[in-house]
C-alpha cells in the first residue's frame, strides 16, 4: 500500500460525464487529470466491454501508463466510472491494494447515492461536501503514508 | 532513427554473394526492380519488396541475360534492409549481394599472433585496417567501434559466396565465355568432345581458383550451372535429360576437377520455369543457410577467444584526466577492447540470429559502455576516457543509444515486451543521471532532444514491430511478481490471480511513446527557448553555453513542427486503437503546440473541433481551457465574431472561475462590444450565437398555457428566462428581444427600457400583452412593446404576451433571441426552439397581474398539466356549441309530404343568429340530377332537392328554435339523407361576409331517413266471354272483347292511410266504361272491384295501355309533429299492366251454355275467327267420351272466308251428372301443302285454358234437383 501515491481520483458519470475530479498532485494542474479521466473513459468502456456480461468484473486494473503517471479504471455496476491516477512507482503495485482503494471509492459513491436528493441522472458536478470530504480523505491518506 | 549509422540499428542476417548473375547495377536498369543498392539506409517495408519479386517473376525468360536478372531479382527480392527483421520466425533468408566474377573480397587479415601478455596495448600492424590498432582507421587510436565494421559484415564479406556458372556448348556465347568461338562441327550426342572436355576443364580450374581463395577466408562456396536448352538433345523430353549421360559426365568431371567435395553444395539448374526459379532460389539459401550460419559462428569463436585473452579491467589503472591533461589520444582501454568484443561477438550471435546470445553480450557491452561515461568509473578504475563533447564521446553516445535499441528490438523478437521496456527505462534513466552530472541534464534543451529522439526511435520500432506482427500484450492480463526482484511477466488468464502489476514495465501501444517523444520535444523547446532569452541579457557567462555548432543546429530546428509531427503520429496510433478521447487529446496537444507557434488558424481550426465532444459530455475544465485557447487565437487572427462568441460561453457558471475573472470577462465582451473601435471593418456586424451549442448563462423556456386554441381566442404564451448563480457578474443589458413564430405576422420585438429603480427581485413577471405593431427597421412589421431587458445574475424574468391565432394550424415559437445593438455590432444570443429539447420537469406557469395601482402583484407559480415545454399550439376552429334534434314518424312513404321536426338548441353562453342549409340526399347510385326527392318548409310547394341560407332566427342562449321542414321522396324507396348544416354566429358580432366566412361557426348533421312505398298493387286482367251473335257478325267491322281488370292495393306502411280516391286514367286506346266499387277502403283497400269493356280501336296492335291507377291518400293519423298544420292528400300513381294479346291468323272461340242438366241437350258453339284476308280451311275431329251423345260428324271440315268468322255448332246430350270433360274438338287449320297444318288453339273466355290432354270441363247438373 505505501507504494500507492494518489495523484488524482475521478468519478465519471455513467454518461462520460464528470461528476468529480480531485487533484492530489503537486506538480500537475488539474487540466492534465481532466484529460486523463476523459480519456480513461475509452479504455473502460472497451475493457468493461470485453469483460461482456459473463465476469463483469468491476475493477480494470491498469488503464494505461503516461509520462509518470499510472491510470487505474473501476466501473460500477450503473456504469458509473472510476478513476485514480498514480505516480508510477518502480515496484509492483498489488491488484488488492488497488481494489480496496476503489472499494472505499465506491462505499463513498454509495453514501452519496443513497442521498434521496441526489438526482442519479443529473449531469453536474457532486458538490455534497461530506462526498468531497470522503473523497479527499482517501487521496490524502495514502499521500501522507509515503510523504515521510 | 536516420540521425544514427544505420549499420547499428539495422537488422543482422546472413551475407551471401553471388556471381555469374551480373551486378545489382545491372538490375537496376530493370524498370521493375526496386531492389535497394545496399548502401541504403532507408527502410525498405516487406510488401514492398515481394512486389518486386512478384514483379520479376513475370519476366519471360529466354536469354541468358534475361535468367540472369530473373535469378538475381529473385535472390535480391528479399533483401532486408530494414530495422526489424525476420525475427524468430525467420526463414532461411540470406541478405544477397551480387558482385563481379572477378570480385576480389576483401584481404583476410594476417593469421592472429600469438597472445600478447605485455604489450598488448601496442600491438604491432596484423591488424584490419578498421582497427584501433591500425593508424588512419577511423577508430584509431581509441575509438570504439565503427559503423564501417558491421558494414564491412553486413554488405562485403559474405559468408557463403555462389558462383552461377554456364556449361559450355556450341553455340552458347555467353559473357563468361565469350572468347569461345563456335564449332563448326556439329557433334554426335551421347560422346563427349574434345572441344567440350577442354571448355569443361577451364571451367573447373576456374571453380577450383576460386574455391581454394575462399576457403582461406573460411568463406563456403557453392557453385549453380546453369544448363541451357542447347545443353539438352532436343528431340528428348525435357525431364529426361538429366539423364543424358553425356551432361552428367561432364557435371561430374567438372565437379571432381574444380575440387568441390560432398561438402561444398554444387547445383545444376536445369532451364525452367520463373516458379521452379522461384523454388530454387528458396532452396539455394535453406540449403546453403546452415553453412552461412557456422561462418558467423566461426568468427564468433574467434573473437571470445581472443576476449578471453584481456587482462582484467581493474589491474590496469587509467590515467585520470588531471594527472595527464594531455591532448594527444590514449590508446583504446582494455575496458574498450571489452566492450569491442562483446559488441562484435553480439552482432555476430545476431548474424545468425541467435537472439538470446545476442541481447547477453549487447547486454554486457552496454553495461561496459555506460561505465565509461560514468565520472569515476566501477570498473576500470580511474577517471574515463571520456571527455565531455568530444569526437569519442559523441560515438560512444551514438553506440550506447543504439546498443539500447537493439536490446529493445532484439527483446520485442523474443517476444519479452517487459524486457524491451526495462531497457528503455534503464537507459534514460541511466543517462538522465549521467546527464546531471555532466551538466547536461535536465535544465538543458540538448537533454531533452535526446530524450525525446528516445522514445520517438522506440516508437518507431515498436510501430514497426506491430506492423511486422507483434501484439503488445493487454496490460489486463499481465501480471507481475511481487516477490521477486526480476520482473519477468508472466500470462495468465485471470487478472484477478495476479497479484498486481508494474505499471512501469507495461509495454503499451506506441502512440503512447510518441507522445512522450512530443512531450519531451516541447521540453526540449521551451528550454531552448529559456536558452535564447538567457544568451540576450547582458553579461551572461558563455562558458555554460553549449558549444556553437550545436546552438546553430537547434536554432535551425521547427521544434513545433516536429512535436507536431510527433503528435500526429501518436494521434494515428491512438486512433488505430479506435480511443476516440485519447485522440482528442491528442488534438489539443496538436493545437497548443500550434498555438506555441503562433500558429492560430491551424490552432483554431484544431479548438473548434475538439471543443464540441468536451461540451457535449459537460467537460468544463477542458472546455474552458480550450475557450481560453481559442480565444487567445481569435484575438490574435482578428476574428472578433468569434471572440464575441467564446466570451458569451465563458460568462457561463459551468466553468469554475473566480467572480473577479468572469468580472473580466464580462468587461472583455462589453469593451469588444461597446469600446473596441476595429478598424477596417464593415459597418454592421452580425453574429448570431446559437445558445443551444454553448454553455449558456441564460435559459430560456417556452409555454403556452393551453395546448390547443381556437381562432381569435387570446393565446397566452410564458417564456422565462433564468440566469445562472453566478453569472453575469454584472447586470447585463440587452438592448432588444425577439420572439420568432413560424406565422411572421406573431413575431414580437421588445426593446429595453431604461428603468432607473434597480431591481432586486429574483422572480419577475413582465407583462408583454397589449402590443402595438409596428414596421421595425430589418425586423418587419412586429408586435413592439417596450420593457425592462436587464438581467443580473440568478434572477428569473417571466415575459408573458398573448396571440390571437387567425387561422388554424400549428402555431410555433421558433427562436427566441437576445440582442445587443451597438453601433458596429448586433449580436443576437439565439434561442432555437425548433429541436426539442430535453425536459421532464412539470409544466408551470407564473400568475402574475397588476394591483390596484398598476404594479405588479407578487407572482405565483401555479402548475399545468404535463411536463416539459409547449413552444407550439394547435390552432382550431371554435368547435360549434349548438345541438340539432330532429323528430318524426319514420319510416317515410314515397310520395307524401314528410314532416321532420328540427330543433335546433343553442348551448352557447349568449344569443345567436342562426341560419340553415339542408339538402336531401338518395343512397342510390343514381345520380342526384334525376332525383325527384324535395325538400321544402311549405308543403304545398315543391321547390327543390336543397334548402339554403333558411334563416332560423335569434336564438337566445340555452333556448331552442324549431323548424319543420317536408321531405318528399319518390319513386324509389331507398334511404334518403337529410344533411343539415347550421352556421350561426353571435348576436354581437355578425359577420359582414356571407357563409362560408371567418366568424361563422358550422355546425353540420346528418339524419336518415327510411323510406318505404305507401302501397303494394298487383292487377289481373282475365278475358270476358260473350254470346256469339250469328248472323250479322260478319258484316261488322266492330270487334269488341271484354276483359276483367281486377286491381289489389296492399299498403305496408305501419300506419293508418285513409284513400280519398282511387281513379283509372284510360288511356287514349282504351276506350272503357268502367265501372268501379270500392269495396273496403279505410284500412284495407283489397277487393277494388273494377269492370271495363274495351274498344280496340286497332286491331294490329296486340298489346293494349290500359292507363294509370290514381290514388289519393294521406296519413290518417298525421305525423305527431305537425298537429296544427293540415297536409294534403298527396297522390300516388300506379301503371295498370298492359293488356296482352296474342297474334294468330285463326282464333277460335268456345261458347259454353250455363247450366247442362242430365238429358238436356245443349249446344256447344265454336267461333272461328279468321284474321287473315284468305280463306282457310278447318279440318275438324271430334273425339267422343261417355260422358255425352253427340250429334253429328266426327269428321268434318268446313273453311273460312278472309276477314270473317264461322260457326261451328256441337249438339251434346249429357248422360252422366257431375264434373265432366267435353267431347273433343281438335280443328286443325290445312294448309296449302303437306305439313303446313296448324292447330287450331280453342279459347274460353271465362274458362280456365284447356291444357293439351285436359278438355273444358263443365259441371252437369243431374236430372233431378237434390
Amino acid at each position: 500500500m505505501n507504494n500507492i501515491n494518489i495523484q488524482s481520483i475521478a468519478i465519471i458519470g455513467k454518461q462520460n460525464n464528470p461528476l468529480y475530479i480531485k487533484n492530489f498532485s503537486k506538480s500537475h494542474p488539474d487540466l492534465k487529470f481532466h484529460y486523463i479521466a476523459h480519456t480513461s473513459c475509452d479504455v473502460i468502456e472497451e475493457r468493461a466491454g470485453i469483460a461482456g456480461s459473463e465476469t463483469a468484473d468491476t475493477y480494470l486494473g491498469l488503464l494505461y501508463v503516461m509520462e509518470d503517471l499510472a491510470v487505474y479504471g473501476y466501473i460500477t455496476n450503473t456504469k458509473v466510472k472510476f478513476v485514480v491516477v498514480l505516480l508510477v512507482p518502480d515496484t509492483v503495485i498489488k491488484n488488492t491494494d488497488m481494489k480496496n482503494l476503489f472499494k472505499k471509492i465506491h462505499n463513498v459513491y454509495i453514501n452519496q447515492v443513497c442521498n434521496p436528493f441526489y438526482n442519479l441522472d443529473g449531469k453536474k458536478s457532486i458538490i455534497s461536501k461530506r462526498f468531497i470530504a470522503s473523497i479527499d480523505a482517501i487521496g490524502i491518506t495514502s499521500d501522507d503514508v509515503i510523504s515521510p | 532513427m536516420d540521425n544514427y549509422p544505420p549499420e547499428f540499428i539495422l537488422q543482422h542476417v546472413p551475407l551471401m554473394a553471388v556471381f555469374g548473375l551480373g551486378t545489382a547495377r545491372d538490375l537496376v536498369e530493370q524498370p521493375t526492380s526496386t531492389t535497394n543498392s545496399v548502401q541504403s539506409s532507408s527502410i525498405i517495408p516487406k510488401s514492398q519488396s515481394r512486389r518486386s519479386s512478384l514483379s520479376a517473376a513475370s519476366i519471360p525468360i529466354s536469354t541468358r541475360q534475361q535468367l540472369s536478372r530473373t535469378l538475381l531479382a529473385l535472390l535480391t527480392a528479399k533483401n532486408q534492409v530494414s530495422v526489424w527483421g525476420p525475427g524468430k520466425n525467420a526463414s532461411a533468408a540470406f541478405h544477397i549481394v551480387a558482385v563481379d566474377k572477378n570480385h576480389q573480397f576483401p584481404p583476410r587479415k594476417p593469421m592472429m599472433r600469438p597472445p600478447a601478455h605485455t604489450h598488448h596495448p601496442n600491438m604491432p600492424v596484423a591488424h584490419s585496417s578498421i582497427s584501433p590498432l591500425t593508424p588512419g582507421s577511423p577508430v584509431h587510436p581509441d575509438g570504439l567501434i565503427p559503423p564501417i565494421w558491421v558494414r564491412k559484415h553486413r554488405e562485403i564479406i559474405p559468408s557463403v559466396v555462389v558462383g552461377f556458372y554456364d556449361l559450355w556448348h556450341h553455340t552458347s556465347s555467353g559473357p563468361i565465355q565469350e572468347k569461345e568461338e563456335v564449332s563448326p562441327v556439329q557433334e554426335p550426342l551421347g560422346t563427349i568432345e574434345p572441344i567440350e572436355r577442354e571448355k569443361d576443364n577451364n571451367l573447373a580450374m576456374e571453380i577450383n581458383e576460386k574455391r581454394k581463395s575462399l576457403l582461406e577466408r573460411g568463406i563456403k562456396f557453392s557453385v549453380v550451372i546453369l544448363l541451357r536448352t542447347q545443353n539438352m538433345d532436343k528431340s528428348m523430353d525435357d525431364r529426361a535429360f538429366l539423364k543424358d549421360q553425356t551432361i552428367d559426365e561432364r557435371l561430374s568431371y567438372i565437379r571432381k576437377v574444380s575440387g568441390l567435395d560432398a561438402r561444398n553444395p554444387f547445383f545444376v539448374l536445369p532451364p525452367s520455369q520463373q516458379g521452379d526459379l522461384h523454388d530454387f532460389v528458396i532452396n539455394l539459401q535453406k540449403s546453403l543457410y546452415d553453412h552461412g550460419l557456422n561462418y558467423y559462428r566461426e568468427h564468433g569463436k574467434r573473437i571470445k577467444k581472443k576476449r578471453s585473452r584481456l587482462p582484467s579491467p581493474n589491474g590496469n589503472m587509467r590515467p585520470s584526466l588531471s594527472e595527464k591533461p594531455s591532448t594527444s589520444p590514449q590508446p583504446l582501454s582494455i575496458q574498450g577492447w571489452m566492450i569491442r568484443y562483446d559488441y562484435k561477438l553480439a552482432t555476430f550471435a545476431e548474424f545468425r540470429q541467435d537472439m538470446e546470445t545476442a541481447i547477453n553480450y549487447y547486454e554486457s557491452a552496454y553495461n561496459l559502455l555506460v561505465d565509461l561515461f560514468a565520472p569515476q568509473s566501477s570498473i576500470t578504475l580511474g577517471a574515463t576516457g571520456l571527455p565531455i563533447r568530444s569526437r569519442r564521446w559523441t560515438e560512444a553516445r551514438i553506440l550506447a543509444d543504439t546498443i539500447s535499441l537493439k536490446i529493445c528490438k532484439l527483446n520485442l523478437y523474443i517476444d519479452s515486451p517487459s524486457e524491451a521496456l526495462a531497457q528503455l527505462n534503464k537507459h534514460v534513466s541511466t543517462f538522465r543521471n549521467i546527464s546531471n552530472t555532466w551538466g547536461i541534464g535536465e535544465d538543458t534543451f540538448e537533454y531533452w532532444a535526446w530524450l525525446s529522439k528516445q522514445y520517438r526511435i522506440f516508437a518507431d520500432v515498436l510501430e514497426i514491430a506491430t506492423k511486422s506482427g507483434f501484439t503488445i500484450p493487454d496490460p489486463a492480463k499481465i501480471s507481475h511478481n511481487t516477490t521477486s526482484s526480476d520482473f519477468r511477466f508472466s500470462i495468465s488468464n485471470n487478472p484477478n490471480i495476479g497479484s498486481g502489476i508494474n505499471p512501469s514495465m507495461v509495454l503499451q501501444h506506441p502512440g503512447f511513446y510518441y507522445f512522450m517523444a512530443a512531450k519531451y520535444n516541447s521540453l526540449r523547446r521551451k528550454n531552448f527557448l529559456t536558452l535564447e532569452k538567457f544568451m540576450k541579457k547582458e553579461g551572461f557567462e558563455t562558458s555554460v553555453l553549449p558549444p556553437q555548432n550545436i546552438l546553430e543546429a537547434e536554432q535551425s530546428v521547427d521544434h513545433s513542427t516536429l512535436t507536431i509531427e510527433l503528435l500526429t503520429k501518436s494521434y494515428e496510433q491512438f486512433k488505430a486503437q479506435k480511443t476516440g478521447r485519447m485522440t482528442l487529446y491528442m488534438a489539443s496537444e496538436i493545437a497548443n503546440t500550434y498555438l506555441d507557434a503562433e500558429k492560430y488558424e491551424t490552432a483554431l481550426k484544431f479548438f473548434e473541433r475538439i471543443a464540441k465532444t468536451y461540451r457535449k459530455e459537460h467537460w468544463h475544465t477542458i472546455l474552458e481551457s480550450i475557450l481560453r485557447c481559442s480565444l487567445v487565437c481569435a484575438k490574435e487572427l482578428g476574428t472578433w465574431e468569434k471572440v464575441v462568441e467564446y466570451l458569451v460561453e465563458l460568462l457561463s457558471d459551468q466553468f469554475s472561475i473566480s467572480n473577479q475573472k468572469r468580472i473580466e470577462i464580462h468587461n472583455e465582451l462589453m469593451d469588444v462590444l461597446f469600446k473596441m473601435k476595429i478598424a477596417n471593418l464593415p459597418e454592421l456586424r452580425q453574429v448570431i450565437i446559437d445558445m443551444d451549442e454553448i454553455n449558456s448563462f441564460l435559459t430560456c423556456r417556452v409555454q403556452f398555457k393551453d395546448d390547443t386554441t381556437f381562432i381569435g381566442a387570446e393565446t397566452l404564451f410564458q417564456i422565462t428566462f433564468t440566469t445562472q448563480a453566478e453569472s453575469p457578474p454584472i447586470p447585463l443589458q440587452f438592448a432588444f428581444l425577439r420572439f420568432s413564430y413560424n406565422d411572421s405576422y406573431f413575431n414580437h420585438y421588445f426593446r429595453n427600457k431604461k428603468n432607473g429603480e434597480k431591481d432586486n427581485t429574483k422572480l419577475e413577471w413582465v407583462d408583454c400583452k397589449n402590443c402595438l405593431q409596428e414596421d421595425i427597421e430589418g425586423e418587419g412589421l412586429v408586435w413592439v412593446k417596450d420593457v425592462n431587458l436587464n438581467f443580473s445574475k440568478g434572477i428569473t424574468k417571466v415575459f408573458e404576451g398573448s396571440i390571437e391565432p387567425k387561422e388554424s394550424g400549428d402555431l410555433q415559437l421558433q427562436a427566441v433571441s437576445f440582442g445587443f445593438l451597438t453601433e458596429r455590432w448586433k449580436v443576437e444570443l439565439h434561442f432555437n426552439l425548433k429541436n426539442t429539447r430535453e425536459e421532464h420537469s412539470k409544466r408551470k406557469w407564473l400568475i402574475g397581474d397588476f394591483d390596484s395601482k398598476g404594479e405588479v402583484t407578487k407572482p405565483i407559480y401555479s402548475v399545468l398539466n404535463g411536463t416539459g415545454e409547449r413552444t407550439s399550439i394547435k390552432i382550431t376552429q371554435k368547435l360549434a356549441r349548438l345541438d340539432i334534434q330532429a323528430k318524426h314518424s319514420a319510416p317515410a312513404l314515397l310520395d307524401e309530404h314528410y314532416p321532420i321536426e328540427l330543433t335546433v338548441v343553442n348551448l352557447e353562453q349568449e344569443e345567436v343568429k342562426a341560419f340553415l342549409n339542408a339538402e336531401i340526399v338518395t343512397d342510390a347510385p343514381s345520380n342526384s340530377i334525376d332525383s325527384e326527392d324535395f325538400i321544402t318548409l311549405d308543403p304545398t310547394t315543391n321547390v327543390s332537392n336543397n334548402l339554403k341560407d333558411i334563416d332560423i332566427g335569434v336564438i337566445p342562449a340555452g333556448e331552442s328554435v324549431v323548424k319543420i321542414v317536408y321531405v318528399l321522396g319518390k319513386k324509389s324507396s331507398f334511404s334518403r339523407t337529410l344533411q343539415l348544416t347550421v352556421y350561426y354566429a353571435s348576436t354581437s358580432s355578425v359577420p359582414s361576409t356571407p357563409f362560408p366566412a371567418r366568424g361563422w361557426i358550422e355546425k353540420k348533421e346528418d339524419f336518415r331517413i327510411h323510406f318505404i312505398a305507401p302501397f303494394v298493387f298487383s292487377f289481373n286482367i282475365s278475358p270476358q266471354s260473350e254470346i256469339f251473335t250469328t248472323g250479322n257478325s260478319g258484316n261488322s267491322l266492330e270487334w269488341v272483347e271484354k276483359h276483367l281488370l281486377v286491381a289489389k292495393i296492399t299498403t305496408t306502411s305501419p300506419w293508418e292511410i285513409s284513400i280519398s280516391d282511387i281513379d283509372l286514367i284510360l288511356l287514349d286506346q282504351a276506350n272503357a266504361q268502367t265501372k268501379m266499387e270500392i269495396a273496403a277502403s279505410s284500412i284495407e283497400i283489397d277487393n277494388d272491384f273494377q269492370e271495363q269493356e274495351l274498344t280496340l280501336m286497332d286491331i294490329k296492335k296486340l298489346n293494349i295501355d290500359i292507363g294509370l291507377l290514381v290514388i289519393q291518400w294521406k296519413r290518417k293519423q298525421q305525423s305527431s309533429v305537425v298537429k296544427d298544420i293540415e297536409i294534403p292528400c298527396t297522390e300516388s300513381t300506379m301503371i295498370v299492366p298492359q293488356l296482352i294479346r296474342k297474334k294468330t291468323e285463326i282464333s277460335a272461340f268456345i261458347r259454353i251454355p250455363p247450366n247442362p242438366k242430365v238429358g238436356q241437350l245443349f249446344t256447344l258453339i265454336y267461333k272461328i275467327v279468321n284474321w287473315t284476308s284468305s280463306e282457310k280451311k278447318i279440318h275438324v275431329i271430334i273425339e267422343v267420351n261417355d260422358s255425352f251423345v253427340f250429334s253429328g260428324y266426327k269428321q268434318t271440315h268446313f273453311s273460312v272466308p278472309g276477314m270473317g268468322e264461322y260457326c261451328f255448332r256441337v249438339n251434346c246430350f249429357p248422360l252422366i251428372a257431375g264434373k265432366m270433360k267435353l267431347p273433343k274438338v281438335k280443328m286443325v287449320r290445312r294448309g296449302e301443302f303437306e305439313g303446313d297444318e296448324e292447330v287450331v288453339n280453342i279459347i274460353s273466355p271465362g274458362y280456365k285454358e284447356g291444357i293439351e290432354e285436359d278438355y273444358f270441363v263443365i259441371f252437369v247438373r243431374p236430372k233431378i234437383e237434390i
